[in-house]
């Protein structure tokens, strides 16, 4: 894959890795760090590739390994930005929507997301999260019923 | 309650796209061949030879896993493609400062070398971690990639891991050996600089590189693609890949009808093999990946290696292009 197809690609899918990243991390620095590093990494591997219909997959897939990566490396440590941006999700600048996606645990909120917000077929979450299709649909089922039930108690509030 | 998903998370900012733009403009064109025409390497086998610890030779039947995947033969082709001398499973392996790297396999025709290497050490290895390595004369080899194989292939991570390299032969490549040395091993940089060494050593490979000629069919025959005509001249081919030549004066006007600028980094797609035809009519297509194309004296000539191995034997036609331009080959 010449430097071209790959940037094409890639930019093709800007709005996904945004959404995969925000979903998994909090402060727009640190998506935007793991973003880099993801593509970085992609682009140094793109000849393990074989198939380029893939590239979407794979390239959320190393999306995702590089949030979990940066997680592990930083869960011990909160950054003044990201203090920030907590006090700026209170102010309502997000949608509540997004505020109940967040509360959900990752296992349930990729799933969500790759479905609902990237439109994702099960089988293609299945691939991309590496857990059968089964799983993926009881995740889904769970993560909506949370998302309900916290929207709900927020109307009644 | 309708959610609505469309505009759940916030817009990414514009800091967001600014950096994916910057990351995607800083990045290299080819920077594993540039890495390698920088260094040029004389190696003495039977010295480096000296210096290993251990080195022991068998050979093995059946192809490795990783090795069937990229080039998806059966058990019947990968006996051809042994007995052909395509393929070889003679595992040298070479231990040295607590790694042993270990050659599994070698795939190779005219055009294209695939190593598969087993990595040992005493810590982890992921596909963070690098080898540095060195052809002997790496003028013969006109594109070169290399690496641990990454976390999607294989996930589990454990002291060993499959690293693989793949070799472009230059034109000029007559030798019946190649030799490839590692140096080190450590980590890769973070941000596509240098790779840091942790280890260094001497794992030093003697790669038999003497294989069939491709098979070279004198096609001349013209075709119209995108209301261009133009004349394709030969094909030479084996069962892993394939040269293909078009006259140029063809090949130019159909990358100007077409919009390609090969000079940008553009591909004439129309031009790359899309299919192959057997005698009975099997179609194997998406058969390839180019590996170079551009123009020489005369010609315009396209360079790939097919997505699986083909039967030699039974190809009538080839198929250019996303249309599958059929090309008689017999």
């Amino acid at each position: 894959m010449t430097k071209k197809e790959f940037t094409d690609k890639v930019l093709e899918l800007e709005q996904t890795l945004y959404h995969i990243s925000k979903s998994l991390l909090h402060n727009e620095t640190d998506c935007e760090d793991v973003v880099q590093e993801a593509i970085l990494k992609a682009y140094k591997n793109r000849s393990s590739l074989k198939n380029l219909q893939y590239f979407k997959t794979w390239l959320v897939r190393i999306t995702i390994n590089e949030c979990y990566n940066f997680l592990r490396k930083n869960k011990n440590t909160i950054s003044y930005e990201e203090l920030e941006s907590v006090k700026e999700s209170a102010d309502e600048s997000y949608t509540d929507l997004y505020a109940a996606i967040k509360k959900l645990d990752t296992k349930k909120r990729l799933p969500i997301v790759l479905y609902y917000i990237e439109g994702y077929s099960l089988p293609e979450i299945a691939k991309i999260l590496h857990i059968p299709t089964g799983t993926v649909k009881s995740r889904l089922a769970k993560g909506r019923k949370e998302i309900k039930e916290f929207l709900e108690s927020e109307v009644l509030v | 309650m309708k959610l609505d998903w469309e505009n759940a998370f916030p817009p990414k900012s514009e800091d967001f796209h600014n950096k994916l733009v910057e990351t995607l403009n800083s990045l290299p064109t080819n920077r594993e061949i540039a890495i390698m025409r920088k260094k040029r390497y004389l190696i003495c086998v039977a010295a480096m030879i000296a210096l290993l610890g251990t080195i022991s030779v068998y050979a093995a039947v059946k192809w490795n896993e990783r090795a069937t995947q990229h080039f998806k033969a059966d058990d019947n082709m990968q006996q051809k493609l042994e007995e052909e001398n395509y393929s070889t499973q003679e595992e040298q392996s070479v231990t040295d400062n607590g790694i042993t790297v270990t050659l599994k396999q070698q795939i190779q025709d005219e055009n294209l070398i695939y190593l598969l290497f087993h990595v040992t050490g005493e810590e982890l290895i992921t596909e963070d971690n690098s080898m540095k390595l060195a052809v002997n004369d790496d003028s013969k080899i006109s594109g070169m990639e290399w690496g641990f194989v990454d976390q999607i292939e294989q996930p589990e991570v454990t002291n060993s891991r499959d690293f693989e390299i793949w070799m472009q032969k230059d034109e000029a490549f007559h030798s019946d050996t190649l030799s490839l040395q590692f140096t080190g091993y450590g980590s890769s940089a973070p941000k596509a600089g240098p790779d840091v060494i942790e280890k260094e050593g001497n794992w030093s490979f003697t790669i038999d590189t003497k294989t069939n000629d491709m098979k070279t069919y004198d096609i001349n025959q013209t075709i119209a693609i995108a209301n261009c005509e133009l004349k394709v001249s030969k094909l030479e081919i084996s069962p892993l890949s394939y040269r293909i030549y078009m006259e140029k004066d063809g090949a130019k006007k159909l990358a100007q009808a077409t919009g390609v600028n090969l000079d940008q980094l553009d591909t004439l797609t129309s031009l790359i093999i899309s299919g192959v035809k057997y005698d009975d009519d099997t179609l194997i297509s998406e058969a390839t990946q180019e590996i170079s194309a551009g123009y020489q004296d005369s010609s315009y000539v396209s360079n790939g290696k097919f997505s699986e191995v083909i039967d030699l034997s039974q190809v009538k036609s080839i198929l250019l292009g996303e249309d599958q331009v059929e090309v008689p080959v017999k």
